[in-house]
């Protein structure tokens, strides 16, 4: 009270005041980012294991099974399925790592955390791409 | 009623405390076993692309790729249920439903894991095709 008195006719200078931590508050960071898509990828990973059951049973089942199998994932929706499970197991597994070390203790600082945070959506794409590339040319096409 | 129970008589059967991070240790251990083992799978999953019906049988006949992906399918599956089963306790606050959904996940889990493992020894005994 007594500073705006003495700054008469101009406004108060006001120091900011701390604001609550709210989720709609905090602007939006790469490390936030690479949490919650640990998390979707993980329960994407879950609806991906009903497909690898799916690809042992028709593979136990026998030919037929397995061929029909093949021709679903051959498709276009097929092979989206797939690279989403690829993509995503790439991304809980690099993610992962850097639970891992947190775990033991490293790389809590900004600096690291928004690095690997990069490094771990950069490495899942480039890893995708390297296993589907390794893929197409195991099966001796394209 | 609560308010007038000890301490002690509040935690009373409700278990021992002993084992209260056995949860996030085991999530922890199955992430570090899972990190050699799904890099295995992608390999294995890679080198069986376009490959017909029977190499794909021959190669599940192999003692270490059914020993190594018996290791994955199981390590894998409990390191799912308990990540699915955190991920409703974060988000589903009617307890009815969070009951109901974790009990699903755990037995969802087991019945595909079981699913996996009753595959992958049949055709590591060579009764397919």
């Amino acid at each position: 009270m007594a500073e705006s008195q003495a700054g008469a006719g101009k406004p108060p200078v006001m120091r900011p005041r701390p604001l609550s931590p709210h989720l709609q508050i905090y602007g939006w960071k790469i490390t936030m980012a690479a949490s919650i898509t640990h998390r979707i990828t993980g329960v994407g990973l879950g609806i991906g294991s009903l497909l690898l059951t799916g690809w042992l049973l028709a593979l136990a089942d026998g030919p037929e099974s397995y061929a029909a199998l093949q021709e679903f994932l051959g498709s276009w929706f097929g092979k989206l399925v797939l690279l989403g499970f690829t993509w995503s197991l790439m991304y809980h597994l690099c993610n992962g790592l850097r639970h891992l070390f947190w775990d033991v203790g490293y790389g809590f600082d900004v600096a690291t955390a928004n690095r690997t945070a990069g490094a771990a959506f950069a490495g899942s794409v480039l890893l995708t791409i390297i296993a589907w590339v390794l893929a197409y040319m195991y099966r001796g096409a394209v | 009623m609560s308010a007038f129970k000890t301490p002690i008589g509040r935690v009373r059967g409700r278990g021992s405390a002993k084992d209260g991070t056995q949860t996030f240790w085991h999530q922890r251990l199955t992430a570090l076993a899972l990190v050699p083992l799904a890099v295995l799978f992608i390999g294995f999953m890679i080198a069986l692309t376009g490959d017909d019906y029977a190499t794909a049988v021959s190669m599940m006949r192999s003692p270490v790729v059914s020993v190594l992906m018996l290791m994955f399918l199981l390590i894998g599956f409990y390191h799912m249920s308990i990540g699915l089963a955190h991920v409703v306790e974060d988000y589903v606050h009617w307890e009815l439903g969070k009951i109901g959904l974790i009990v699903a996940i755990k037995l969802g889990c087991l019945g595909l894991a079981l699913a996996c493992v009753l595959s992958v020894i049949k055709l590591s005994f060579g009764s397919a095709a």
